[in-house]
């Protein structure tokens, strides 16, 4: 029984992560119409970035973490000016952003692979909170701790901001209609900016938590994140992030059970499985209600 | 096929027939419990101020959109509720409001893409060379060819044609849809953007396919060219059948004249919805 | 580059032009779908047991990967083929990742992790110039056939092509069957190049990979994914001169500014045509020309 308990948090502390991670990705698949193959990217640069100030810089790990995060936004920034925003002003079609975006992914992950190498590395243990803390006779780990706490908030203020602020009401607009939203008085470009940068940085996010978890800096590490997210939004839905976060997870937590009862190689084919079947059964995802069709 | 007058009654069932249709978007009624009877061979107009509900009344004979209520068919099928493609095959064509033509095709290549139901040859056909197969693309492009010359398009055959004049884009989209071999061709305003001229060519290719055994169901804004060449016209308001008769006959009907000129602030109205829907329609 | 260089390069820019190819076949009916490496996966990694069970022989194993990677196509299109484009697009990414776990899980077929070894007969240069050029003669029949109209319109507009009687689903069918051929092959062939498997082989790096040479090339004329893949694999090769490890980068920026400035890629039908148009010297703006720019002036 105690085994199972401990499992369920850490299997709620590793879905907070891949939660996480889909928020950023459905908000970008949901507002900007565009199935981001370099949001896995944003992730690693914010754990790399929030690493190489810690290790190379000396800093203070909250302070590297929040550069990181911020880092992880400018770079969803850049991508939603450099390639997202001029494929919107040209009219380019459903499929050319997704094209961009592997383009932006083979650029930051080469990048990524020169700046750290080929190999992982691991934040040095005194710079990382690390002391556990037992309640229960449950082990939590401070970085279990920060990813749920940090979901918990995340996904109340993004919720928040996109349901009951004025923000949130251009956002929706702008997805939309941005023209019909720019008549209206919204700024459909920094709109888009704003939703860049904060889907951007919910990923920074993920991947510095991730990277702290597992105490392990790699080129990869957005990309597990990436395949985790991508199942959690299909399965979610992208219309509202919150059923994305609740699978995310969920998948966490069925990830981490059947590797303790099951076997380990079964962790991916029980979550790519689930993914398969809603696709075929319920295409819209679970959670998100069914959209009108324009003829 | 059967050649009868118009109103013929009993036996023979009209080229198009709408029965009691409705149709909501939303909360909103865009077509509110219509009936129509095309008698074959025809040229029937629809008329109506924009937002009127006659190019939903269009989209649901070809089967883009499926009516709530109501059942509509072509020489006595009922296609209510059939896909697109299979009211194709019931003889049924079209053309577009905001012209549809296919990006980055000639104009020819466009016209072929339409005699699709025409032709018979396989994948095996075409990997094998087959001289049939040969033939049929010979065949096709020469009726092509002819198609373009009857609508009476200017261009070269091989310009894109997304780079054509307005009026060559409507008279290329005819064309293709004429290459499907219809019995029923739906045109959803023909001659906007054209001039008198061009306008008057359109009515006079009109009679050409009614003459030629074609059953045409138009929505135009152009009073001139409907009172000449339409027999018969139905006139929309706001989804509602306002009148149904000879084109003169309904124009001379008070809510007819009324949703059409109104009160002059209405009449603003509808010029600043047409200004807004031609905006969007561009992209 | 030495000779040998050289020549290992272009083998797998033919193979890559293969699965170009066979992502272009479901692009040409409108479906944007990773499943060729799918296809390519199971086509590869059932040949190798065959090969190693049975001791396939060579011709016999390339029909095997085409007849498997057909059949593929019409499984996966009676089971994706109704959903709308992203989720599509998704669910044959889903089927990437699902293939790489199959591979894991199924060690005694596969080698599992540890991948396993292909004989390779089929990996010199005949076979693949014998495979591309049936690959190129099907493409260049198909182009001007009913087939080809039909896939065209349903990528231009499939409303509109509904309305000529077109089927979309039925020609994305075909779209799926002819990418499934065409995947198999590559599969059968990259695996006997490589002359090893494994569960990394086929994933999602070579898909996004594809799928960036199809864009390059062109992804409105069968020849530009073969041209886009020859690019795509010779052209970090000779960057990394240069470069060094960050070949790769240029790609990247590469694919973003040709997908901005250049969407239908280098060979480009209609720019052609529109160029020859601009050399007739006919008259220059039509009425798209102008609403176009009207519609620019709206956006910016």
């Amino acid at each position: 029984m105690g085994l199972l308990t401990q499992q369920i948090f850490n299997g709620l502390a590793v879905g907070s992560i891949y939660a996480l991670f889909a928020i950023g990705f459905a908000l970008i698949l949901a507002r900007m119409k565009i199935l981001n193959v370099a949001h896995g990217t944003f992730a690693t640069w914010g754990a790399l970035s929030a690493f190489w100030l810690v290790v190379q810089g000396g800093m203070n790990f909250w302070v590297a973490a929040v550069s990181g995060v911020a880092f992880a936004g400018l770079l969803g920034v850049l991508s939603e000016l450099l390639a997202f925003g001029p494929l919107r002003k040209r009219n380019a079609g459903t499929f050319a952003p997704i094209i961009a975006s592997i383009g932006i992914w083979i650029v930051l992950l080469n990048v990524a692979e020169g700046f750290i190498g080929p190999t992982t590395r691991s934040f040095p243990i005194e710079a990382v909170p690390s002391t556990p803390l037992r309640i229960g006779g449950i082990v939590m780990l401070p970085a279990h701790i920060l990813s749920i706490t940090a979901l918990i908030l995340v996904v109340t203020a993004v919720h928040l901001l996109l349901s009951r602020s004025r923000f949130g009401a251009a956002v929706r607009a702008v997805s939309v209609d941005s023209r019909s939203a720019a008549i209206v008085g919204v700024n459909p470009r920094r709109t888009l900016l704003a939703v860049a940068f904060i889907a951007a940085g919910v990923a920074g996010l993920a991947g510095v938590l991730s990277a702290l978890a597992d105490n392990n800096v790699s080129f990869g590490l957005g990309e597990a994140l990436l395949l985790k997210g991508f199942a959690a939004v299909v399965v979610g839905g992208y219309g509202d992030i919150r059923g994305a976060a609740a699978v995310g997870v969920v998948i966490g937590v069925l990830e981490v059970l059947s590797s303790q009862y099951i076997s380990s190689d079964f962790r991916d084919a029980i979550t790519f499985g689930i993914l398969l079947l809603v696709l075929v059964t319920r295409p819209q995802g679970l959670f998100s209600e069914r959209q009108l069709v324009r003829a | 096929m059967t050649t009868t007058s118009p109103g013929a009654s009993g036996a023979v069932a009209p080229a198009v027939e709408i029965a009691g249709v409705t149709k909501t978007f939303g909360g909103l009624t865009a077509v509110s419990d219509i009936h129509i009877e095309v008698a074959r061979q025809s040229i029937y107009g629809i008329l109506g101020p924009n937002g009127a509900g006659k190019t939903t009344v269009l989209n649901m004979i070809s089967g883009f959109i499926a009516p709530d209520s109501g059942s509509i068919s072509v020489f006595g099928d009922e296609v209510t509720r059939m896909p697109p493609h299979r009211i194709a095959r019931h003889g049924v064509a079209r053309t577009y409001q905001n012209i549809r033509l296919f990006g980055g095709m000639t104009v020819l290549e466009t016209v072929v893409a339409g005699a699709y139901m025409r032709r018979s040859s396989t994948i095996g056909g075409a990997l094998l060379l087959s001289p049939g197969e040969r033939r049929e693309r010979k065949r096709v492009r020469e009726r092509a060819q002819a198609l373009l010359e009857q609508v009476g398009v200017r261009s070269a055959h091989d310009e894109l044609a997304e780079t054509l004049s307005y009026g060559d884009q409507r008279r290329v989209e005819i064309a293709r849809a004429l290459a499907t071999e219809p019995q029923v061709l739906l045109l959803d305003e023909p001659t906007a953007g054209m001039n008198d001229a061009e306008s008057k060519e359109i009515g006079e290719l009109l009679l050409q396919l009614q003459a030629s055994g074609l059953t045409l169901i138009l929505i135009e804004h152009n009073m001139r060219l409907v009172e000449e060449f339409c027999e018969s016209v139905s006139v929309m308001n706001s989804g509602v059948m306002l009148a149904q008769g000879t084109p003169s006959w309904c124009l001379e009907q008070d809510d007819v004249k009324e949703a059409y000129f109104g009160k002059s602030s209405d009449a603003a109205r509808i010029a600043t919805l047409r200004r807004a829907r031609r905006g969007s329609s561009g992209s | 580059m030495s000779t040998t260089a050289w020549i290992i390069t272009l083998q797998f820019a033919g193979v890559n032009a293969l699965f170009a190819l066979g992502v272009y076949a479901s692009l040409w009916t409108g479906v944007l779908s990773l499943a060729p490496i799918f296809f390519g996966a199971v086509g590869a990694f059932t040949f190798g047991y065959l090969a190693a069970t049975l001791g396939l022989p060579p011709f016999l194993g390339l029909v095997l990967g085409i007849v498997i990677g057909a059949l593929l196509g019409v499984v996966t299109a009676g089971i994706v083929i109704r959903l709308s484009s992203h989720y599509l697009a998704m669910a044959t990414i889903a089927m990437v990742l699902i293939g790489r776990v199959l591979i894991l899980n199924l060690p005694e077929y596969t080698g599992g992790a540890a991948g396993t070894l292909i004989p390779g007969d089929l990996g010199t240069w005949p076979w693949l110039i014998g495979v591309l050029v049936i690959a190129g003669f099907v493409m260049s029949r198909l182009a001007g056939s009913r087939f080809g109209f039909a896939a065209d319109a349903v990528r231009e507009d499939p409303a509109v092509a509904q309305t000529l009687g077109v089927s979309p689903r039925h020609i994305q069918l075909v779209g799926f069957i002819l990418s499934g051929a065409f995947s198999g092959a590559a599969g059968v062939m990259q695996a006997s190049f490589l002359q090893y498997i494994g569960p990394d082989t086929f994933y999602t790096h070579l898909g996004f990979v594809t799928l960036a040479a199809v864009v390059l090339g062109g992804a409105f004329h069968w020849a530009g994914p073969i041209v886009g893949a020859v690019v795509f694999t010779v052209l970090p090769e000779l960057l990394r001169d240069v470069m060094g490890d960050y070949d790769r980068v240029v790609t990247g920026v590469l694919l973003v500014l040709i997908i901005i400035y250049m969407p239908r890629g280098l060979v480009d039908l209609r720019r052609f045509r529109l160029l020859r148009r601009r050399s007739r010297g006919s008259e220059p703006s039509g009425v798209s020309a102008s609403r176009e720019s009207a519609n620019q002036e709206v956006l910016s």
